[in-house]
């Protein structure tokens, strides 16, 4: 038997997070309740080492596991995002944990494997792995959005997080199936030799594509399959839901770039006329329930619908631009939603077990704590898409790209779209701005040191990729294996 | 040897019941053993495929949605059982802290 040659220095990032979290794992029962802390600092370093691998990778463009395993700059690409996401999420967590009583070091952990889980998916373009990974991620996060195991708003969210996960992952293996029984293969390169020059696309073809975008479509929450994403988010824990949004809405959407534009690229245009649909209502409903919404939580979450309408743009498109595009799009997205997690998670964690999440917490918050309030401001600038933060480079890109290839229509919806979103964003800043605080002020605890570290990261990074694109927009500029 | 198309058939009927099973169940346990039904319809028809294609690949898989399904099952329990804990019911209908 001739075993496979394993490269480990294209799997080391991958890894070296799943080894750390084994290990943090372990150690978590030999600690006392008092040190739990420990384990989260275990994980940031094993995490920051695996962002100096990940750094080794670029440009090699190999793959290994008999072409199993994809080590593209794409994936080296949504690494780093899913890496910075978990860091920014524990750097987040040490001192929310603490105040919300709940201070168990498996939390990290977990934390740790749904980030190897996304790891895995955005470095594959063979079904079954990305499968796998879509697995990791999802089981591990399941049980981070029911955390505080003792609320009721925390079960309530995991169930229904799991419940609907668990019904889209019978879509999604039951699309594999048929997209497998077609072209006997698991490999995304194998949909479009089988579907290629053929004037009638097969059917079962066809309905494995569709079973499979319903299947990703429930774990981006694109619209109609959306409906847990608010109540998920609204009931986890404050960081786990800025990770939720950053880290598998990233791991998904690479997954379908490298399926549909990729796998389907273009030979079954069938789907594109559903991608159209499904981009417009997405961004639509979104945006307008945003509108009506009193927890900022759940605001963000109808918020982060609407971003996964404007991203399904660059399926529609389909190109390479769009699909740099769009991996962009997805970094700015992350650094700015977890980064106004990190206020959100601060304002909470001012109270054990009741819940500052309504936007009437706000009231007056820029006037008490003026830094808080400018950070909040420039995040919620940046999902507006105003220049210049990194949300205004993103929405440009990725409108560029599908203006380009001549999506008029397509762009004229988004950006109307954006047009109402400002209203929900800017309600939050004209609430800590402009508004006196009425009866008692709510009490918001010192920024601890950590959260200020991930706090000005995440400011510095938001302006950078809105001063200066060039670099990343370059980077992001992105060789996709398999890709013609 | 029976043809590819009664399994699929058959697959496609057992994912249409355990669909219909999601949605109209009031249990969680039922509404979750619904699911377990939609990924072995998956599995079945992920077999019949792979017979009829002559490759492993398939096999592969089957095993691999198994061991995902006991996974998920493993921590779907526990946060039925941390649910029921905290209202003393299994009932759908009355986990509705959250709505719109």
């Amino acid at each position: 038997m001739n075993f496979p040659n394993v490269d480990f220095a294209l799997l080391s990032p991958s890894l070296i997070v799943c080894i750390t979290a084994l290990l943090t794992m372990l150690l978590v029962p030999f600690l006392g309740e008092k040190r739990q802390a420990v384990v989260a600092h275990l994980s940031w370093i094993g995490l920051s080492i695996a962002l100096v691998a990940v750094s080794q990778q670029i440009g090699k463009n190999i793959t290994t596991f008999g072409g199993m395993f994809l080590g593209d700059d794409f994936s080296q690409f949504f690494n780093g995002i899913f890496i910075v996401a978990a860091m920014l999420t524990i750097f987040t967590s040490i001192d929310y944990l603490r105040r919300k009583d709940n201070e168990h070091g498996e939390y990290y952990p977990l934390i740790l494997f749904a980030t190897y889980g996304m790891m895995v998916m955005a470095s594959s373009s063979n079904l079954l792995v990305i499968f796998l990974g879509l697995e990791i991620m999802s089981v591990s996060l399941y049980v981070l959005a029911g955390f505080a195991r003792t609320e009721l708003k925390s079960t309530e969210a995991a169930i229904k997080y799991f419940l609907l996960g668990a019904f889209a992952t019978g879509f999604t293996v039951f699309g594999i199936a048929f997209v497998y029984g077609v072209t006997g293969t698991f490999d995304v390169a194998g949909i479009i030799n089988a579907a290629f020059g053929q004037s009638n696309v097969d059917t079962f073809l066809i309905i494995g594509g569709a079973l499979l975008l319903i299947g990703f479509g429930f774990k981006v929450a694109a619209v109609p399959f959306h409906m847990w994403a608010p109540d998920a988010y609204e009931g986890a824990p404050s960081p786990i839901t800025g990770f939720m949004s950053a880290g598998p809405k990233a791991a998904a959407f690479a997954a379908m770039l490298r399926i549909f534009s990729v796998g389907f690229g273009g030979t079954v245009p069938h789907l594109q006329t559903l991608f159209w649909i499904l981009a417009v209502v997405t961004m639509t409903i979104g945006n307008i329930m945003a509108i009506r919404q009193n927890s900022i939580k759940r605001m963000l979450a109808f918020s982060s619908i609407a971003h996964a309408g404007y991203i399904l743009i660059a399926l529609v498109v389909g190109s390479g631009e769009a699909s740099s595009a769009a991996a962009l799009y997805l970094l700015a997205y992350a650094l700015t939603n977890l980064g106004a997690f990190m206020v959100i998670a601060l304002v909470d964690s001012g109270t054990k077990h009741d819940e500052f999440t309504s936007i009437d917490t706000y009231t007056g918050l820029a006037r008490k704590r003026p830094y808080l309030g400018l950070a909040l401001t420039l995040f919620m600038l940046s999902l507006a898409g105003f220049p210049p933060t990194a949300g205004f480079m993103g929405k440009f890109v990725l409108f560029k790209a599908a203006v380009s290839q001549g999506f008029y229509i397509l762009v004229v919806i988004a950006v109307l779209n954006s047009l109402v979103s400002v209203f929900y964003y800017l309600r939050v800043v004209v609430k800590m701005f402009m508004t006196e605080p009425d009866g008692q002020p709510i009490e918001i605890p010192a920024v601890p040191v950590f959260l200020m570290v991930a706090l000005a990261f995440a400011v510095a990074a938001v302006l950078l990729i809105g001063v200066y694109p060039q670099g990343w927009f370059n980077f992001a500029g992105l060789t996709i294996l398999g890709a013609n | 040897m029976v043809p590819l198309e009664y399994y699929l058939v058959v697959a496609g009927i057992i994912f249409t019941i355990g669909m219909i099973g999601v949605i109209v169940a009031r249990n969680i346990i039922i509404i979750f053993m619904a699911i377990e039904l939609m990924l072995n319809a998956a599995n079945l028809a992920m077999i019949a495929f792979s017979r009829n294609l002559g490759s492993m690949g398939g096999h592969v898989m089957v095993f691999m949605i198994m061991t995902v399904a006991a996974a998920e099952a493993a921590v779907g329990l526990s946060i039925i059982i941390a649910l029921f804990r905290n209202r003393d019911s299994a009932n759908i209908d009355e986990v509705n802290l959250m709505k719109w």
